[in-house]
């Protein structure tokens, strides 16, 4: 019996078989019921939208990091790279607080890698997201200054004492504050004590590496490449030695003998070093004396963490020292810097959770939770953070912190102030970095490249370090055209 | 007799079947087929507008722009983008490594997934289980696969290096990845081994669908297992081996991770391929304009051989019609 599509079911082909299969499968899919189930599944995603909105799960990304007033609450977002599970537990401990002091506020922290830090940051400024609080490297700064990124923090470092903050942590730019220094990983040099005796000149240094190469072991973790793994090291020797890669006002300064004795020292001391470094990560300086591959290592405070919570073998017979890398003993000093996003909706709120989280009882828990990786730049947050006998690790080792705690404030870092050691010895000051910084110290540094040099090429040091400033003169020259009104930090 | 005509889309009065049967116009909102069509690809058309139209469009007028922050209105410069790229001591060098990497990937995967995916089609025994397991690579991201492989390769702590110099093979590491003479066949290599299953994929997909007829009757008529191959199995696989050429080029031209991944550039820069200057452009200068010419650069070399591989394609099929 034919249905009302004109097919027989029962028995047979129906007189017009082509129109009736036709009509069959327009009945199944009329434009009625594609638009119908279209429409349907539109809402029904729309109501799910809804619903994930309302329970705070957005499904989408820019939702999920915009910060925004709902039911009254003020939320604001903290993009953070301090992903060490005592730092979260520490931050998540510190938002429950200030939440709890300020019930109508809400802290959205979003943990990011620090690969992604900076892209993250760049795209979401540029594409309007509101960051809320916001971690960068600092030698971006005056590029998120020039674009007008970046709140002035001047009434928080007003409040909190200018002074207070160890010279060289703070940015200042046409005269405002623009990222806040909440933590300092110094760089030391980590050794094994059951080698040899602590090296204390760069000549000690060279004998223990010699003493301690051989049999599968090598003396000192050091390397040629890639551009991050070196400039974790080569620009320590630089400064140790009284040399700088400019003056404060932008001018090359490479090409002194300072510079060329401390590559040459670098050269000496790569003999020593691991095969294989000409393309490290900077995980293997901590994973070769973690694995006792090596008699030292040139590390911050997190190595010392990080033999202490994995119960190293090394940790026992292990210590720290300033860096030997040369007579004035300056190190890498790298301070971690947030910023608030210009445009986010509470400035207010960002301050004052900002505030919260780096000061007084708060901010010497957050530098407990990694002690000797977030040393506080604030003066009072630093010496009661250095005091606290409480942390286990601090109890455990109190002469690696001390050691650490003392470096801190003596050494300086590329995003830091340019030319802080231009004289020969460090003066540090309040000032921003190059503003060409990542263009010379960044993924293609010429730090990276002459040393490959001279490591993979057999080019002397001297060819080296000439290509070298010809690179610096023209990174500097190259910006200077593109940015004519760019000036040197001027006090 | 014709009676009133319910096709979609017809001229006439549209009708609909009312109760008995009796034809009766429709009412409300109608669609012809030639606006339903565009209904139903408006979706697909937006989508593609977002995501491909808008940034590419945004990308021809980077290159023409200079801007050093992103989001913000670059300054017209013309053709300088390139005359900057051009005058780069990197960009050249960059762009032979690329077509280094592209072509030595290609000819690895091709011959290997070829070699591979005949082997597969044989009927041997733990076949399955050998299928199954070769997707291995593939599926596991290219992050994974790069970090196994820079442990494997570690010369200090790595099992290949162990190995080998346990069994009296080499006396002392090999820097596989260390230096510049052998970084980059190492990074091929890998990368080559990450994307194979895909080509063996496809290819073993095509060789089980074969007329076994065909097959026979060639092997009635005398034909060696060269002769099979070449007569049969090559110009039944030929058109997937186009389309798995076709797509390998444009996935290893644009390649970013594994050189990254596993060199950041390699020592010397001796795996700075031109995605990878790309991100130098943009990561350390933050010269968009440069990185957007490069990019455009990258897109038109695409662009011509691909089209190169369509008119041979074309060329192959006539030539195998005849």
């Amino acid at each position: 019996m034919p249905d009302d599509t004109g097919v027989d079911i029962q028995g047979g082909l129906p007189p017009d078989p082509v129109r009736a299969i036709t009509r069959a499968v327009r009945k199944q899919t009329t434009r009625r019921r594609f638009m119908g189930v279209a429409g349907a599944y539109m809402a029904g995603a729309m109501s799910i939208d809804a619903l994930l909105s309302a329970c705070g799960a957005s499904p989408s990304g820019t939702k999920a990091a915009s910060t925004s007033r709902t039911g009254g609450i003020r939320v604001l977002n903290f993009f953070t790279t301090e992903t060490d599970p005592p730092t979260q537990a520490n931050l998540m401990s510190a938002i429950n607080d200030f939440e709890a002091q300020n019930p109508d506020a809400h802290i959205s922290p979003i943990f990011i890698s620090g690969n992604e830090r900076d892209e993250r940051a760049r795209t979401g400024l540029a594409v309007g997201q509101d960051l809320g609080m916001f971690e960068i490297d600092r030698s971006y700064s005056p590029t998120f200054v020039d674009a007008g990124y970046l709140l002035p923090l001047d009434p928080l470092i007003s409040k909190i004492g200018g002074d207070e903050f160890a010279l060289g942590t703070r940015q200042v730019i046409n005269g405002h504050d623009w990222v806040f220094p909440y933590g300092g990983g110094p760089f030391c040099c980590w050794y094994r004590t059951d080698e040899g005796s602590q090296p204390n000149t760069i000549e000690d240094l060279k004998a223990r590496a010699k003493a301690n190469t051989g049999g599968g072991k090598y003396g000192i973790a050091l390397a040629s490449g890639a551009a991050t793994a070196v400039e974790n090291t080569l620009p320590q020797f630089i400064w140790s030695n009284g040399g700088d890669y400019y003056d404060p006002k932008g001018n090359t300064v490479f090409g002194s003998s300072a510079v060329t004795e401390a590559l040459q020292n670098v050269v000496d001391l790569l003999k020593y070093a691991p095969p294989g470094n000409s393309n490290w990560s900077v995980f293997e300086y901590i994973t070769v004396y973690l694995n006792g591959l090596v008699s030292m290592a040139p590390w911050a405070g997190r190595l010392g963490e990080n033999m202490y919570e994995q119960k190293s073998p090394q940790e026992s017979k292990s210590s720290v020292v300033r860096p030997p890398w040369g007579p004035q003993r300056i190190g890498l000093t790298r301070w971690s810097t947030v910023a608030i996003d210009k445009k986010t909706q509470y400035p207010d709120l960002a301050l004052q959770f900002m505030e919260f989280l780096y000061t007084g009882k708060s901010g010497v828990a957050y530098a407990g939770s990694v002690p000797g990786q977030l040393i506080p730049a604030i003066k009072t947050v630093r010496d009661a953070a250095a005091a606290d006998t409480s942390n286990p690790f601090i109890k455990a080792h109190p002469d690696w912190l001390k050691t650490l705690y003392d470096q801190a404030p003596n050494g300086t870092d590329y995003g830091g102030p340019m030319g802080a050691v231009a004289s020969g010895t460090l003066k540090l000051y309040n000032g921003p970095g190059a503003p060409w910084s990542q263009t010379a110290w960044g993924a293609n540094s010429v730090d990276w490249q002459l040393l490959q040099k001279i490591a993979l090429q057999n080019v002397s040091v001297k060819d080296a370090q000439t290509f070298a400033v010809d690179q610096f003169k023209a990174i500097a020259k190259d910006y200077r055209n593109k940015h004519p009104k760019w000036r040197p930090y001027n006090g | 007799m014709a009676g009133p005509s319910l096709i979609t889309g017809s001229k006439r009065t549209r009708w609909r079947k009312g109760a008995g049967g009796i034809p009766l116009p429709r009412v409300g909102l109608r669609l012809s087929d030639h606006w339903l069509a565009l209904l139903m690809v408006l979706p697909a058309l937006t989508l593609m507008a977002i995501y491909v139209l808008y940034p590419l469009s945004q990308l021809i007028a980077g290159s023409f722009l200079q801007s050093y922050v992103l989001g913000q209105a670059g300054h017209w410069v013309g053709w300088q983008n390139f005359q900057i790229i051009w005058a780069d001591n990197q960009f050249l060098p960059a762009l032979n490594r690329t077509i280094y990497y592209t072509v030595g990937e290609l000819a690895l995967q091709l011959t290997l997934g070829l070699a591979f995916a005949l082997l597969l089609n044989m009927n041997l025994p733990g076949r399955n289980i050998a299928r199954g397991a070769v997707l291995f690579p593939f599926i596991v991201p290219a992050v994974v696969a790069a970090l196994i492989w820079t442990y494997a390769l570690d010369p200090l702590t790595g099992i290949v290096n162990y190995a080998l110099i346990s069994w009296h093979i080499i006396h002392k590491p090999l820097l596989l990845l260390a230096l510049p003479s052998t970084a980059m066949n190492t990074v091929v290599f890998i990368s080559a081994w990450k994307y194979i299953p895909l080509i063996i994929i496809l290819f073993l997909a095509r060789l089980q669908t074969i007329p076994v007829e065909v097959v026979e009757a060639a092997r009635c008529d005398g034909a060696t297992t060269w002769q099979v191959f070449r007569h049969v199995t090559w110009p039944w696989l030929l058109p997937v081996v186009m389309v798995a050429a076709i797509a390998r080029t444009i996935l290893s031209f644009n390649e970013f991770e594994m050189p990254f991944l596993l060199a950041h550039g390699g020592p010397l820069q001796s795996v700075t391929t031109l995605p990878v200057l790309i991100r130098q452009y943009l990561s350390q200068s933050v010269d968009i304009g440069s990185a957007s010419a490069v990019s455009l650069v990258m897109m038109a070399i695409l662009v011509v051989v691909l089209s190169l591989y369509v008119v041979v394609y074309r060329r192959g099929e006539r030539t195998l019609d005849g």
